[in-house]
């Protein structure tokens, strides 16, 4: 009897742990499309994506900038799957890579054993993965996410429009992306005000729109009124409750204007059309393997910010001054964002 | 020191604590009630999670589409039925294993609520907005310090939630039919033998438990959030499961059990946010460990139904 309850509690907390992991609790049967068009120079691309092309966040601008890619006639063929778990892209990926694609994304840090894996059974294919941790290998390249450049411009948006000095950050679970963004954030408030201070909390899930609402509204009492977010859940209940309080929000790497017209003071948009430009001008000149660590920033509009306009007269001239000396600073390499771990 | 003293001494930090409990703990309590009488006529759901995301769906469409958030709570009990039905004619009447039913209930249902969601409303993160029930401050008693914020300046779902723990707690404690439950999921064959149907019991306990599980789904999605996003239970089915051996299958228990839970969760958020140099792993895990602590040791003294996910075949027994 005692057996059963505790297996009972093993699946309750296994169930919690799944729902941590972004890219393994969905699993909608993957729906292939493909946006056919008329065979040109440009190459054929694969996406194999965690969630969906429309989630205004890490899918859909990864979406957006291969689709802008075909616009300019580098890419020819543009095909997806959403919903990929983890256990699954194998599938997904090898399956692409049957069919003759010349990219194939992975667009999930989950991703990278099992792309490495059929990189070796496809030498002249070009895989990507998005590590970000420097793990290239022969014909799987890696690419960077600094969003922490970005977050820094967005921060000092923020520390012009907060009254009370206090920023509210939230991330699923403490990992090197989330952290430095976050932390870049505070440094950027902290240039316009510099006794504004950040509180942090981790959510514990990626997904949980109402937890992470709560961990908002805790940070909320201690007087954040300024939020920023790393994951899809957090950014949705910081934003949820921003619209209720009256407070500000930031996007996760998209535009989520729509979200919040009255509370998302600015997007960081992650430009990946300047990302997948020079993967796929090495492939074009064959030096796209051994593979390279791609990492595009701000200087290279890898990484853009978006001042929703009907709050920009709520940010002090003096941070708008600081945000737009500080992105040129970064474009002419005069001004380096610190990448804070710990 | 390690915690902010000052916050924590504050009476505002107290009273939004409970009030954040409260929300935390609506709508996986609800579906730990719901657990607890599919357990008690010997039926071990797993499908919750499924069942509240599908119940939680059709309750947003309904809501979507008519502007009341009612008919959407509504909506998500009937279909929390229905799809309690279902389970209940899979291992119940077919007898189906019910461990490897009701997981496979909780896949499909996460699967075939993003894919409506994306058909009928585009899904990702731009779905439309239901309109959400109103906020209900109950004058006087609001002012209560600590408790006030927490019980009476809430929204319309958690008085739902309240009230429907209480009804079961009076109901279950006085009624015939509470008996004839017990007696279906201790010793089926004595309640066979007493003249009562075991499948038929099961088969309602197991839709009306649904129906509630359902209800909590809507709770979530229809009452808090006003919105669907793929997998937006997040786990909840599962932790409701837990919730019910914690509270030893009895309402009171469950519902003390949720509260506990919910007011966990809020408390480790707030710990989050002060100054502290304990790693934040710590408190994300602290709702669970506290769940895991109190069941090890309370299991001692509790019993599960003894026909717990045992299929009755009268003939052969």
């Amino acid at each position: 009897m005692k057996r059963i309850a505790i297996v009972l509690v093993a699946l309750a907390l296994a169930g919690a742990a799944c729902g941590a992991d972004e890219s393994t609790e969905t699993t909608v049967a993957p729906s292939a499309d493909t946006t056919a068009a008329p065979a040109e120079a440009g190459i054929r691309v694969a996406l194999v994506l965690p969630g969906e092309i429309n989630d205004l966040s890490w899918n859909q601008v990864m979406f957006e900038g291969a689709e802008a890619l075909k616009t300019e006639g580098l890419i020819s063929e543009v095909s997806y799957t959403e919903l990929v778990p983890e256990g699954d892209a194998e599938r997904a990926i090898r399956g692409y890579a049957e069919d003759g694609y010349d990219l194939i994304v992975a667009h999930s840090f989950g991703y990278g054993e099992t792309a490495l894996a059929v990189s070796g059974d496809f030498p002249d294919t070009a895989f990507a993965w998005a590590g970000g941790i420097e793990g290239q290998s022969g014909n799987l390249a890696d690419y960077a996410q600094p969003f922490y450049e970005a977050y820094y411009l967005a921060g000092i948006l923020a520390g012009g429009a907060t009254t009370t000095g206090v920023l509210g950050g939230a991330g699923g679970f403490d990992i090197p992306v989330c952290h430095s963004m976050i932390e870049a954030f505070y440094l950027g408030a902290q240039e316009v005000d510099p006794a504004a201070t950040g509180v942090t909390t981790y959510v514990g899930d990626w997904i949980d729109v109402v937890k992470a609402k709560e961990a908002a509204a805790a940070a909320a009492t201690q007087g954040a009124d300024v939020f920023v977010a790393c994951g899809e859940g957090p950014v949705l209940g910081q934003i949820e409750l921003a619209n209720e309080q009256g407070l500000y929000a930031t996007s996760y790497v998209g535009d989520m204007t729509s979200l919040g017209p009255d509370s998302v003071l600015s997007s960081v948009v992650w430009n990946t059309k300047e990302l997948l430009r020079p993967m796929i001008a090495d492939i074009n000149a064959g030096t796209f393997s051994p593979a390279k660590y791609y990492s595009v920033g701000v200087a290279d509009e890898g990484l853009i910010v978006l001042i929703n306009p009907a709050l920009e007269g709520e940010i002090s001239q003096a941070a708008m001054d600081l945000y737009e000396q500080r992105l040129q600073e970064i474009k002419d390499g005069t001004f380096t964002v610190p990448f804070i771990m710990e | 020191m390690i915690f902010g003293l000052v916050d924590i001494v504050s009476i505002a930090f107290w009273a939004t604590l409970l009030a954040a409990g409260v929300r935390l703990a609506v709508s996986v309590g609800m579906a730990a009630l719901g657990e607890m009488i599919n357990e008690r006529a010997g039926v071990l759901n797993l499908g919750l999670e499924g069942v509240m995301l599908i119940a939680g769906f059709a309750g947003f469409a309904a809501s979507f589409e008519s502007g009341s958030p009612w008919l959407g709570l509504g909506v998500g009990f009937i279909i929390g039925g229905l799809v309690g039905a279902l389970f209940a004619f899979l291992v119940v009447i077919l007898r189906a294993d019910q461990v490897v039913t009701g997981l496979a209930l909780t896949l499909f249902g996460i699967a075939f609520t993003a894919f409506l969601n994306r058909e009928i409303y585009g899904g990702g993160s731009t779905p439309p907005r239901a309109p959400k029930p109103g906020v209900w401050e109950i004058p006087i008693l609001k002012e209560i310090p600590i408790v006030g914020e927490g019980l009476f300046s809430q929204s319309h779902v958690v008085y739902l939630a309240i009230l429907i723990t209480v009804l079961l707690i009076v109901y279950l404690r006085r009624s015939y039919w509470t008996i004839v439950l017990d007696a279906v999921g201790e010793e089926p064959r004595a309640a066979d033998a007493a003249g009562h149907s075991v499948v038929a019991v099961r088969f309602v306990a197991t839709v009306v438990g649904s129906s509630l599980a359902g209800l909590a789904g809507a709770l979530l999605i229809v009452g808090q959030l006003g919105f669907f996003n793929t997998d937006i239970i997040a786990g909840r089915g599962f932790i409701a499961v837990a919730i019910v051996i914690f509270g030893r299958w009895r309402p009171g228990g469950v519902a003390l059990g949720a509260l506990l839970f919910g007011v966990l969760d809020a408390l480790q958020f707030r710990f989050q946010t002060l100054d502290t140099a304990i790693p934040f792993e710590f408190f994300i895990a602290l709702p669970f460990a506290v769940t895991l602590i109190a069941v090890a040791f309370g299991a001692k003294n509790a019993r599960e139904p003894s026909a717990l996910a045992v299929p009755f075949f009268r003939e052969t027994e």
